[in-house]
């Protein structure tokens, strides 16, 4: 080890080393230096204007327990306001006990939350749905919880959604869109929204790492090992994690610059590529890109 | 450990059993002493006969990626490029992934 392992700002013993600029930091500076990356990005992209009623969708899991901890301390000054929404996919074994995690963290803060659930809005719950086509369970569900996000965010009146989207995640879909060649999907901006079917959606954790995540829960008395959900790790998301994971340690800042590239191919993209792939769906009118929208598909509506 | 025998030592018997009671103790102590406890993500216990490392050093060997888990070094967290030194208890965490 180079030196001593103190930190950098008051010499107590350092919890963390992090990079660019290369520092150490004790339990009390890393927290203040996460809330201050995560409020600097929050203002840099102006995630958040007075007024705005901001969803944020709780799982219960440690990225999004960590997203409300954060705005939920930072946003006060900012004039918004915030309220929680959950999906209950209806997950036998996984669901009920970050549910519960859910309930008393809003509790604890004094947040409002709305829960909306798979067997309100789709007619069954996940197990159910996937009934015979377990192996798909990831697709299958990202595209119905995408669906009732949106209807929670609609039921609350909430002017933006917030996600825990952190930098692995944006970096492992950065690299599986080059892998795929999917070009619409790299470019694709959802922090502006589409008028009368999504809110903007912000992602104010892009700029913290899982594992910086976590520490910011040790540190703060709120991780929680929760289970995994049974349908992880099918997809090339798992592939593309491990492959990333090797790639950060050897080469530290790895996640950071995949980012930087996804930001230059968004500028230089033309932003008429995705907009004219869109349509209304027949049968329920949210967006498209074909005659029948996925959900639609997915339930046998079509 | 062998016991000791009165040919070897010239002492009698009885005190040939304290001699190798203590030696055999001793023993031990050396033992614990070059040894630390690593507490794996999945709650199993592995002891390095080790006396001192980079505890990125020691991930490494058992295959965990360093980016991946959290170290914690006798209850508290700590970069992995602290050494981990004998006696010390290492656990390691790894997140779930999702949330």
């Amino acid at each position: 080890m180079p030196g001593e392992n103190r930190c950098s700002l008051c010499r107590e013993p350092a919890v963390v080393r992090l990079i660019e600029p290369e520092r150490r930091l004790c339990a009390a500076h890393f927290i203040e230096d996460v809330e201050a990356r995560v409020l600097a990005a929050v203002r840099r992209e102006q995630m958040v204007s007075p007024g705005d009623r901001i969803a944020v969708g709780l799982s219960g899991g440690k990225d999004s327990t960590a997203l409300l901890l954060l705005l939920h301390r930072l946003l006060p000054s900012s004039g918004a306001t915030l309220v929680a929404v959950t999906v209950d996919e209806g997950i036998a074994g996984y669901r009920e006990e970050t549910l519960k995690a859910a309930e008393s963290l809003t509790a604890e803060l004094g947040v409002e939350h709305v829960i909306v659930t798979f067997a309100d809005l789709f007619g069954d719950d996940l197990d159910r749905l996937l009934t015979g086509r377990e192996g798909q369970g990831c697709t299958v569900c990202g595209v119905l919880r995408r669906r009732a996000l949106v209807e929670a965010v609609k039921r609350t009146g909430a002017t933006k959604l917030a996600t825990g989207h952190n930098l692995d995640d944006e970096a492992q879909s950065v690299l599986m869109n080059v892998l795929r060649g999917d070009l619409p999907h790299l470019v694709h901006d959802t922090s502006t929204g589409q008028p009368g079917h999504f809110v903007p959606r912000i992602k104010p954790l892009s700029v913290l790492s899982e594992k910086e995540i976590v520490t910011y829960l040790l540190l703060r008395g709120y991780f929680r090992d929760l289970p995994e959900c049974p349908y992880a790790g099918t997809a090339l998301r798992s592939e593309v994690r491990s492959m990333l994971a090797g790639l950060e340690h050897r080469h530290p800042g790895t996640m950071l610059r995949l980012m930087q590239f996804r930001d230059g191919v968004r500028r230089s993209a033309r932003p008429t590529e995705l907009a004219k792939a869109l349509s209304t769906c027949r049968i329920c009118g949210e967006l498209t890109s074909g005659e029948v929208c996925q959900v639609c598909r997915l339930l046998g509506r079509g | 450990m062998r016991p000791l025998t009165g040919q070897e030592t010239g002492l009698t018997p009885p005190l040939c059993r304290i001699l190798s009671a203590c030696r055999m103790f001793m023993g031990l102590c050396v033992q614990y002493k070059d040894t630390m406890q690593i507490i794996l993500p999945d709650r199993s216990v592995r002891t390095l006969s080790r006396a001192s490392a980079p505890i990125e050093e020691i991930l490494l060997e058992l295959g965990i990626n360093p980016t991946a888990v959290i170290v914690v070094k006798n209850g508290t967290i700590v970069p992995e490029d602290v050494t981990a030194d004998e006696s010390d208890e290492i656990r390691i965490l790894r997140f779930s992934h999702g949330g």
